[in-house]
């Protein structure tokens, strides 16, 4: 090889090693780790946060007033049993509503008891992320996961992306499976997606959600996760609550007194 | 060329003219434009009559987007009255799907509203 450009490469490498090592240090956007603190553990506090503390053991066995009404509100089909079933709240066994917690010795009664499961309404939202049509979003101004019927096409990425099972898919007309139709709320239509709104068409009139109103029992309490003086913050405060699948880092605003 | 043909050829044009003039044949007239009637129609609607006639579906639109996306559920009318923003809002004073019926079964118009929502 000729002596010239031997030299020639040798420099030319030394250069690019050079510039690679002044660059990492003049720009810092180029440090290749960074790791964000995990932002399931911090707190932000703006605005109106609508969350519910599900205070289990005051839930009754057998009871299912709270889906019964939230079902009969909200115009929901009775596809029971089916792979066509559509909920919006429900009871499953622990297993199925906390999946990533441990099921070593548990007590029998934490075993064979039923816990609700709804949308979580979460900070993070998996579904919105997924949305190609932004027919799902989360409401800015009170932190609720909403729908815009009108704009799903039925894609059902949202139902892909939330890990707590809490979307349905109108696989057929829902309209000839609803007992009694309430003409105050819409049904929806075959093709699209539905879930709990939080009753947001009841809070826009001053009033609790259905599931809640409906409970005698005090289990399902909601209000302002961002109030401090707000009775599911006391709750909060007193005992110790668990959100689902808290690891994912949706930040659900639903939580579970066990 | 033969008789018989030059018949044929005749009586093929006068098909062929016969049937491209034939909807210039008829008598009479386009159907009547329906002109549909509000069940209460001394009050006055949201917007003008001649708005809510041409830009009804913007105002519905409208409508839509900000109660469901925005959560301002209440209309402003020009003279200062407050609406809630709800198709059951329009069947207060308009009675009926009928009523918007008339319209766009003659314009061709199948808008979707009611596969979800109610007609009160």
């Amino acid at each position: 090889m000729n002596e010239n450009r031997r030299e020639f490469i040798r420099k030319t490498g030394l250069g690019v090693l050079a510039g690679i090592g002044a660059a990492s240090g003049i720009i810092p956007g180029a440090s290749f780790e960074k790791v964000a603190a995990s932002p399931a553990h911090q707190d932000e506090a703006t605005g109106v946060r609508w969350g519910m503390v599900i205070d289990t053991r005051k839930c009754r066995d057998g009871c299912n007033r709270c889906i019964d009404a939230c079902h009969e509100v909200h115009n929901v089909p009775d596809f029971k049993g089916t792979k066509d079933e559509i909920k919006w709240i429900w009871k499953d066994p622990y297993e199925n509503v906390f999946p990533g917690e441990s099921g070593q010795f548990l007590s029998k009664e934490t075993k064979e008891g039923l816990y609700h499961a709804l949308c979580n309404h979460c900070d993070k939202p998996p579904c919105v992320r997924a949305c190609p049509t932004k027919a799902t979003f989360k409401r800015k101004w009170d932190g609720i996961v909403a729908m815009d019927y009108h704009r799903c096409i039925g894609c059902r990425f949202c139902m892909a992306a939330c890990p707590y099972g809490s979307r349905s898919f109108n696989w057929r007309d829902p309209r000839p499976a609803i007992k009694k139709i309430n003409p105050a709320y819409p049904t929806r239509e075959r093709g699209v997606v539905e879930k709990c709104n939080f009753c947001s068409e009841r809070l826009a009139q001053g009033m609790k959600p259905a599931c809640v109103a409906e409970c005698s029992e005090g289990a399902l309490v909601f209000g302002d996760l961002n109030d401090p003086n707000s009775e599911v913050r006391e709750l909060l405060e007193n005992n110790h609550t668990l959100q689902r699948r808290s690891e994912l880092g949706t930040r659900p605003s639903v939580f579970y007194i066990l | 060329m033969k008789i018989k043909e030059r018949i044929l050829i005749a009586a093929g044009l006068f098909l062929f003219f016969f049937a491209v003039t034939y909807a210039f044949w008829q008598e009479g007239e386009a159907k009547k434009i329906p002109i549909p009637k509000a069940m209460a129609p001394d009050k006055h609607c949201v917007e003008s009559g001649e708005y809510m006639r041409s830009s009804h579906m913007l105002l519905l639109d409208k409508w839509r987007k900000s109660a469901v996306r925005e959560g301002e559920r209440i209309h402003v009318a020009p003279d200062g009255r407050e609406f809630e923003k709800n198709l059951s809002t329009c069947f207060q004073c308009h009675g009926s799907r009928g009523f918007c019926v008339q319209c766009h079964f003659y314009a061709s118009v199948r808008p979707k509203c009611f596969e979800c929502h109610h007609e009160m």
